[in-house]
Formats: structure tokens, C-alpha cells, sequence
């Protein structure tokens, strides 16, 4: 039976030679997408081994790829082919790290930007976070920069929480925490294993067993809750959990959990 | 002869041969007619709809479009005390390199034309 389905996946994948020219044919775009990743990050694509981190994912990819299913190679590869890309720029010699032509705030911001692409895995599509469709563009386009900007932030306090903060930036973590532990403790939950445990929304979708969609809407209004209520003098209503989230939200009260952001206040693990 | 007998049951069943008399059903004597359905009196304000959300693609061209917004908002952001002041560079920075490492160039997106172009 089983040998079976093999047969069958392997009949619907394609030769080793049309793979070849899969590869062949896609080389200049693999390429580009090492160069995106060198230039946004100040690297040199070849010197740093990011052309071949590419090419590596593009053969794996043209090996791998089910032309049956439907979807376009390069909507299959690119994530793929950029992940690999990212790895790569990681594993440089002077990744994240301070020198002579790096500031500590680049260093920083280096890592935080790895870091966005697993709570934003659309940008390794060369995608903006979705967004409203009746906007109009370019209010689309800015509203995903705010949201991409917040979800920066969110990891900007967690970075600063687990080194060395200096006072005055304790004072503004703290408010981020307290915001973040008014929530639901679902939703401190979800924020937590997002930001803090690096999971994706995916992750946390399959983990408590609910669709995906449940997980990346209620994170976009999560975040939407965090822009508003941290602007100064707005009080805004906590957010209801979806019904998506409901049993999970039973589970939780049932656990008697109050949530981990509330919990760290409650402990005064936050210093003042 | 067990003293807890039951007196209801039967001893035995034969075939039947005949059932009662079967009454003849009456025949319609009217419908009346519909009535006339009421006016909706009043539609009640819905709350939300789940608006279709799209993700827009990343254009090179819009680059420097990207990278003033990114300023513009982040500024925004920390007036409206949403982004800690001591961060903003850092968040900043962050947001334009993840970008800017998504952007393919455009020289490289004409290659993928034609390449697509192979593929069918």
C-alpha cells in the first residue's frame, strides 16, 4: 500500500531532467533573491555564500516540486530559496555582531529583522502583511508598515527584557508588558509563543488544533489592540476572543492560568 | 405450573384473517387563503464584516516610497508614544532591512518573465 503511494508520488514529480531545466531556468531569479538578502542586510552576496545557499535550495526545490498541484514554481521556491538565503547571511562571520563598519543599534536591528520574517512570513514572499482590501494601496501599504513596525517593537522588548535594558527603557517595556498582560490569556498566550518562543502563527494554529486563519486574524487584531491602546490617552476595549479560540480559551481558564505577561508582573520579574 | 405466570400474555397467535372497518377520509373543504407577509420593520447596525484582506507585493520601484513611510509612521508611532523613543532607530532599521531584503530588483524580475514565459 504504501509502496503504492510512493509510486505515486514519486510518478507525479518530475524527471531529473526537466528538474535540471527547472533549475537552469530559475538560476537568474535564485540569484536575485541572494542579492535582496545581501543588500538589505549590507553583505556581499558571493563573498558571504549566499549565491550558493540559493542555488542549494533551488535544486532542492526543482527536485522536490509537483507541478500537480497546481502551484508556480516560484510560488513554491521563493520562501524556500530566501529562507536559505537568510540561513546563510546568519551564519556569516560578522552577523549581528558590532565592528568597526557596524554600529550596536545595526547589529540589533540585524537580528530583529530575521526575527520579523517568522511573525511575517509573507515578506519572504515579497509580500506586505494582507491588509483590508478597500483601502486603496497606499494607505494598505502604510498600514502594513505600521503593523510590521509594532510587531517590531513587540520584539524590540523582549530582546531588551532578556539583556541588559538601561532605565529609561525599562520604563517603556514595562508598559508594553502591562498592555500585553491586560489581555486575554489566550492572547498573552499567543503573543508569547509568537515573539518570545519565535513559533509561527502556524505553529500555534496546529498546537492548539484550529485553523490557521484563526491564529493570524486574532494576531493582526492583537496587534491593532497594542497600536491603539499604547498611544497615550486612548482607552480602548480589550479584545473578545474569536470563536475560533474558544475551546482553547476553556482549556486555558480550566489551567487557571492568568497568562505568562501577567504572570511576570504579578512576580515583579520586571524590574522598575 | 410457575405460580408467577403472566395473565396478559397470549397463549397463542393465529393469522388474521379480517381488520375493522377503514373510514373514508372527508374531502377538502377549504384553504385558506395567505395572508399578506409584514414589512421588516428595522435592520439592526452589524458590528463588523470580515472585510477580504490582500497582501500587496513588494515593488522595487517603490523603494524610497517604502523607506520615507517606514520613517513617517515610526515617527508617528513614537509621538502617539506607541514605540519607546530609545527604540526607534533600531525598530526602524529593522522594518527597511526586512523590506529591503524582500525586494527583487526590477532588471531581475524582467529575467523572470521570460523565464516564465519558458515555462509554459
Amino acid at each position: 500500500m504504501t509502496t503504492t503511494k510512493n509510486q505515486k508520488n514519486e510518478s507525479t514529480r518530475l524527471s531529473e531532467e526537466s528538474a535540471n531545466e527547472l533549475v537552469v531556468e530559475h538560476m537568474g531569479w535564485a540569484e536575485s533573491i541572494a542579492r535582496a538578502v545581501a543588500r538589505g542586510w549590507n553583505l556581499d552576496w558571493k563573498l558571504d555564500g549566499l549565491d550558493g545557499a540559493a542555488m542549494e535550495a533551488l535544486i532542492f526545490c526543482s527536485r522536490r516540486f509537483d507541478p500537480q498541484r497546481g502551484i508556480p514554481f516560484k510560488g513554491y521556491a521563493r520562501k524556500r530559496i530566501h529562507e536559505a538565503s537568510t540561513d546563510a547571511a546568519r551564519k556569516t562571520k560578522g552577523w549581528a555582531r558590532t565592528s568597526s563598519s557596524k554600529t550596536a543599534k545595526e547589529a540589533r536591528a540585524q537580528k530583529l529583522a530575521m526575527e520579523l520574517y517568522g511573525v511575517f512570513p509573507e515578506l519572504r514572499d515579497g509580500a506586505l502583511p494582507a491588509q483590508s482590501a478597500t483601502r486603496g494601496e497606499d494607505a494598505e501599504s502604510r498600514s502594513a508598515i505600521r503593523e510590521l513596525l509594532v510587531g517590531a517593537s513587540i520584539l524590540a522588548t523582549k530582546e531588551a527584557i532578556a539583556g541588559d535594558p538601561q532605565p529609561d527603557e525599562l520604563m517603556d517595556y514595562r508598559r508594553m508588558v502591562s498592555v500585553m498582560a491586560s489581555l486575554e490569556p489566550t492572547h498573552q498566550w499567543l503573543l508569547y509563543r509568537v515573539y518570545w518562543d519565535g513559533a509561527s502563527l502556524r505553529t500555534v494554529a496546529s498546537e492548539w488544533e484550529t485553523d490557521g486563519l484563526n491564529v493570524m486574524r486574532e494576531h493582526k487584531v492583537l496587534i491593532a489592540y497594542l497600536q491603539k491602546s499604547l498611544a497615550h490617552g486612548k482607552a480602548v476595549a480589550i479584545p473578545k476572543i474569536r470563536p475560533g479560540l474558544r475551546e482553547r480559551a476553556v482549556q486555558f481558564n480550566k489551567e487557571g492560568s492568568l497568562g505568562p505577561f501577567s504572570d511576570v508582573l504579578t512576580k515583579s520579574e520586571v524590574p522598575t | 405450573m410457575p405460580k408467577d405466570k403472566d395473565p396478559k400474555k397470549p397463549e397463542s397467535v393465529r393469522s388474521t384473517t379480517s381488520t375493522g372497518k377503514v373510514r373514508k377520509t372527508n374531502s377538502i373543504t377549504g384553504v385558506k387563503g395567505v395572508e399578506r407577509a409584514s414589512s421588516v420593520k428595522s435592520v439592526s447596525k452589524v458590528s463588523s464584516v470580515n472585510e477580504p484582506a490582500r497582501t500587496s507585493s513588494l515593488d522595487f520601484s517603490k523603494r524610497d516610497k517604502y523607506f520615507s513611510m517606514i520613517s513617517e509612521e515610526a515617527e508617528k508611532l513614537v509621538k502617539e508614544g506607541v514605540i519607546p523613543k530609545s527604540s526607534q532607530e533600531v525598530i526602524e532599521r529593522a522594518v527597511q532591512m526586512a523590506i529591503d531584503a524582500s525586494l527583487l530588483e526590477p532588471s531581475d524580475k524582467a529575467k523572470d518573465k521570460k523565464s516564465s514565459k519558458t515555462d509554459s
